[in-house]
């Protein structure tokens, strides 16, 4: 596992698609704010106004998904896995440990800039009190499980389809939906039950850190066991 | 006693009511380059993806270097090198970068071995040139230095020399027979060039239609590929009892395609064809043939 999670670091960081999409990423939440007057804010209200945003940039990430796991079926390197006596499981697993975090950084590192710049400017715009270091820490432990749960999404199609075009269509088509129930009238319970509308939950304080936490958990261990099993079975090209 | 590195007992896939493979029977010696030999969808492909665990048995077991299981199988693939169809490769990223993301992936020690495998196959001057721009030629050879790179045991080669030009195809080759003589490297290399395949591999496997039509070593091959003299008349059942009687010889063959091979009177074909005519049968053809490798295929499986 150990040798298959250094590979797969190595392709993330030498293949300039994860620049270019990391740059992508910043550059669109910037052209999003950049009429607004989010740095008049402060630091809490830029991270509330980032995760009810965060929609546009996971749709970004679908994109990369398809291009880091989906070409990796597609272009049949997930063979060099298998053939270098690791487990389907393990292949698999280092793919999405590597992604998990390649997606966060893609989806929180715009607001974690932007945060820190309206917190220096404005300040965090609540009391500092003795419980807050704790509390911000959940918080942010939170949001990178919701991240993961979020880029998740990706994981079935890339496995069930193996290829580029689905693994990015698939889940932008499933992110519509959720932008359409997230606008209907279940939108207050859905709105619980759905990563992408949580990040904005837990760090408004309508759901706790420990809930955003949980949900994020779950999510992900679904979406990555679901994939896992199929993975399991498919036969590869 | 030869020491076996890959048994397939009773080997058989189904995809979807297709039987790609048909109950095979297999048998791989350490220290031979075997040539595979099919026509498309002969079941060579679907065999090596059995073999590399990119795909799942319907039925029948696969054991590698004497072991069996899907653990055990797991583990000993770790001692094989890899290309299968056209080579795998991370697009973006130059030779070197993907043979590093392949040592990292199998743990191996020291970055030597990237210029050393780069060096064999003759990819040292790509620089920072992505695969993305390679020719067909470069992919392949990038193929097998990905396959080679673990200095495996048993190299499996599906088709590599497509793409490659007639001195890339020399290299290869000679590579493979290198390989084969000094490390002792057991290969499997399946080509649709038969000749090519003739002056590479020790061994044959002849596959049709997902069964294994023939096993035969390349003395046997040249055995059955010997040289004859052709005959094609009006009667081949009258030119076999002309042979028999008119040349007093038993040693010739009829072939499906009524040619009658004579294995004898190689320098007398004047006196063949005088005893022939005398014998009242049309003469058609006459002429000196060997089989290559090619026609022994054909011929086996019914193609001509």
């Amino acid at each position: 596992m150990g040798n298959l999670l250094r590979a797969e670091w190595y392709k993330l960081f030498h293949d300039k698609i994860f620049a270019i999409t990391l740059a992508a990423c910043v550059l669109f939440n910037t052209l999003i704010f950049s009429g607004s007057s989010i740095l008049s804010c402060s630091g809490s209200e830029a991270l509330q106004q980032c995760m009810k945003k965060e929609i546009m940039t996971a749709m970004i990430v679908c994109i990369y998904g398809g291009t880091f796991l989906g070409s990796d079926f597609a272009d049949r390197t997930m063979y060099h896995g298998l053939t270098a006596g690791q487990s389907r499981g393990a292949v698999l697993h280092a793919k999405i440990i590597v992604f998990s975090f390649a997606a966060d950084l893609m989806l929180f590192l715009f607001p974690l800039l932007l945060t820190v710049i309206c917190t220096v400017k404005n300040g965090w715009g609540t009391a500092i009190g003795t419980g807050f270091a704790p509390h911000l820490f959940g918080v942010v432990l939170a949001l990178l499980l919701l991240g993961f749960a979020i880029s998740a999404i990706s994981l079935p199609a890339a496995v069930c389809f193996r290829d580029v075009g689905r693994t990015i269509g698939i889940p932008i088509v499933l992110y519509f939906i959720v932008i359409i129930l997230l606008n209907s009238t279940f939108a207050p319970v859905l709105s619980r039950l759905f990563p992408i509308s949580a990040v904005f939950l837990v760090t408004d304080g309508t759901v706790s850190a420990a809930y955003g936490m949980g949900l994020g958990l779950v999510w992900f261990a679904l979406l990555a066991a679901a994939s896992t099993l199929i993975f399991r079975r498919v036969e590869l090209r | 006693m030869e020491e076996s590195i890959l048994q397939a007992e009773g080997l058989t896939k189904n995809y979807r009511g297709t039987l790609a493979l048909d109950h095979i029977n297999l048998t791989l010696c350490r220290g031979e380059i075997y040539g595979f030999i099919g026509e498309n969808g002969a079941g060579k492909t679907t065999t090596i993806r059995l073999i590399t665990g990119l795909s799942f048995p319907t039925e029948g077991r696969l054991s590698l270097f004497g072991k069996s299981g899907e653990k055990e199988l797991q583990k000993q693939r770790a001692r094989i090198g890899c290309m299968v169809e056209n080579p795998a490769l991370y697009k973006n990223m130059t030779a070197e970068q993907n043979l590093e993301a392949q040592r990292l992936q199998r743990g191996i020690p020291g970055k030597e071995c990237i210029a050393e495998t780069l060096k064999l196959v003759g990819l040292t001057d790509t620089g920072k040139k992505t695969v993305r721009h390679f020719s067909l030629g470069m992919r392949q050879r990038l193929g097998i230095a990905m396959a080679l790179l673990n200095d495996p045991e048993f190299l499996i080669l599906d088709e590599p020399i497509n793409g490659l030009d007639p001195s890339g195809i020399v290299e290869i080759r000679e590579l493979m027979k290198r390989l084969n003589r000094e490390r002792g490297i057991t290969i499997l290399v399946s080509s649709h060039i038969l000749s090519e395949l003739y002056q590479t591999a020790s061994r044959y496997i002849l596959l049709h239609k997902g069964r294994v039509l023939e096993e035969l070593t390349q003395q046997e091959l040249d055995e059955k590929c010997r040289r004859h003299i052709a005959i094609k008349t009006n009667d081949a059942a009258k030119t076999a009892t002309v042979l028999e009687k008119g040349l007093q010889t038993s040693n010739f063959q009829v072939m499906p395609d009524g040619t009658v091979r004579l294995y004898d009177h190689l320098d007398d074909l004047e006196n063949v064809a005088r005893v022939l005519s005398g014998a009242g049968l049309l003469v058609t053809g006459l002429s000196l043939a060997g089989d290559s490798l090619e026609d022994y295929f054909l011929n086996k499986i019914g193609g001509r």
